[in-house]
């Protein structure tokens, strides 16, 4: 009369229709939110659609994070290549007017020479030489330094991508008008390519910050 | 029914009734035997977490355009710099940026820390004060170490001040970038960060806008973990004013050892 079997008293079956537990797999009438054996939640059709776009955002994190950090690796390579670039051809045209000037000064005594340099560059000969060389080693430091530090940023980014990313962004826009205010020209160089390096490194800091939050506890 | 079938036990929760048989309640997942759930905490405590979410993405979002202003505020000053002389653009580069920093300041009340005191005892600054010294000489001994590996003259801190009283090198090298870079990296920037980073993300990416403020690659190296130290004070101390300190110290040591280098009678020639 209560539903109960009347030889061994379990209480079987709800009536109606049923569906099945996710979690324990015990029959939960059609309707019902919770199991009433497992507490656990019996997902409905918006529960699923929102799972569905939760997953949906996530592949799309994922995927502008993963853009982030090979944006970084991409800036990094390139300015490795500029480091190369600068300081092989400076110094070479470098060793081609200190050859030009040697042969121009030909003739002289060294302490000619220094004088003449003196007179018209307040330097010595050896002192001008070295400034010049020192001028594209620097350079080629500099760039050099902002490769392994963009490396660096790509490899921390396996970690904490938001910290990388919002790092590198603002690495990447100090480089670029420090290269404006030396060369204004240069700023128009590449324009549309720098600006999508900055959109790329923006949503890879929105995509990071993000996750970050999603995998904090609430 | 007779009157013998007991009333079915309600759910303390949500009032629905609960079967013998069950656990949980299948309306609102509680379970049977605990006491019962404010829901509307439970509502709150998810709302408050999506507000704080966005409310951190707004402060991301805001140091970047707060950063990217300082930039061209650095920019505008080495134009003036360009159209008149080095004395005036330092004078109109911290006007300007002066005035970017208040105005950020203003808007954002994360920018001044809740214990507005003095954060430190005399012991507290008097540390700050013993380790400005080893600061310096570290910096310039890299300092150094760079000019003898690259042997390019540079200009000395002082040449725009030359002709002018000291007062202005110290004023613009000292006191003004000790108050409004503290109050731009350590307060702004600090507290916008904060909303959602850990203390230690935050002081690491303050100190590296700080660093790459400063518009030079090769002072990374000594203006990043400077910035960490006076991140550190902000958030040890609770308050901007040990940070404004050492930062005050370690310029004005920076200027006087350029006075003591070049000689008393440079900057009045």
């Amino acid at each position: 009369m209560d539903g109960r079997c009347t030889s061994c008293g379990s209480a079987g079956p709800p009536p109606g229709p049923t569906i099945r537990c996710p979690k324990c797999r015990a029959s939960v009438e059609k309707g019902k939110k919770y199991c009433e054996q497992c507490g656990a939640k019996i997902p409905t059709r918006a529960d699923r659609i929102r799972a569905m776009n939760r997953s949906r955002e996530r592949q799309e994190n994922l995927k502008n994070v993963n853009r982030g950090r090979v944006i970084i690796l991409v800036v990094a390579v390139f300015t490795l290549l500029a480091a190369g670039i600068s300081y092989f051809s400076g110094m070479s045209d470098v060793e081609q007017q200190i050859r030009e000037a040697d042969r121009a000064f030909s003739g002289l005594s060294s302490t000619e020479r220094d004088e003449r340099m003196k007179e018209t560059t307040g330097m010595t000969w050896q002192e001008a030489v070295d400034q010049d060389r020192g001028r594209v080693k620097l350079q080629g430091a500099i760039l050099a330094a902002l490769a392994v530090i963009f490396l660096a940023l790509w490899w921390w980014a396996q970690t904490n991508p938001f910290g990388a990313a919002l790092s590198a962004l603002l690495l990447y826009v100090t480089v670029t008008l420090i290269g404006a205010m030396v060369d204004p020209a240069s700023l128009l160089q590449g324009i549309i390519i720098k600006g999508l390096i900055v959109a790329g490194l923006f949503s890879a800091v929105s995509a990071g910050y993000r996750e970050r939050q999603r995998r904090r506890p609430a | 029914m007779d009157d013998a079938t007991p009333t079915p036990e309600g759910c303390v929760s949500c009032g629905r009734a609960l079967k013998p048989e069950s656990a949980f309640c299948g309306d609102c997942g509680h379970r049977r035997g605990e006491p019962p759930v404010d829901r509307a905490a439970k509502v709150k405590v998810r709302l408050d977490r999506v507000r704080r979410i966005e409310s951190g993405w707004g402060g991301i979002r805001a140091v970047i355009f707060f950063y990217v202003g300082l930039l061209l505020g650095q920019a505008a000053s080495m134009l003036v710099a360009h159209a008149t002389n080095e004395f005036t653009a330092d004078l109109g580069g911290t006007a300007i940026l002066a005035a970017i920093i208040l105005l950020a300041a203003s808007m954002n009340r994360d920018a001044f820390p809740p214990g507005r005191g003095a954060g430190f005892g005399p012991r507290g600054y008097g540390l700050v004060f013993l380790a400005a010294i080893p600061i310096v000489l570290v910096v310039a001994v890299y300092v150094h170490g760079l000019s003898r590996l690259f042997p390019i003259p540079t200009q000395s801190y002082l040449e725009p001040y030359q002709g002018r009283s000291p007062a202005w090198a110290y004023f613009l090298v000292a006191v003004a970038p000790a108050f409004f870079e503290e109050l731009a990296f350590r307060g702004v920037i600090f507290g916008l960060l904060r909303r959602s980073l850990n203390p230690r993300e935050t002081i690491l990416l303050s100190a590296v806008a700080f660093g790459l403020l400063h518009l030079s690659v090769p002072m990374l190296l000594t203006h990043v973990p400077l910035g960490i130290y006076l991140g550190w004070l902000r958030h040890r101390s609770g308050s901007l004013y040990p940070s404004m300190v050492a930062h005050f110290l370690h310029n004005a040591f920076v200027v006087t050892a350029e006075v003591w280098a070049l000689g008393p009678g440079w900057l009045s020639s």
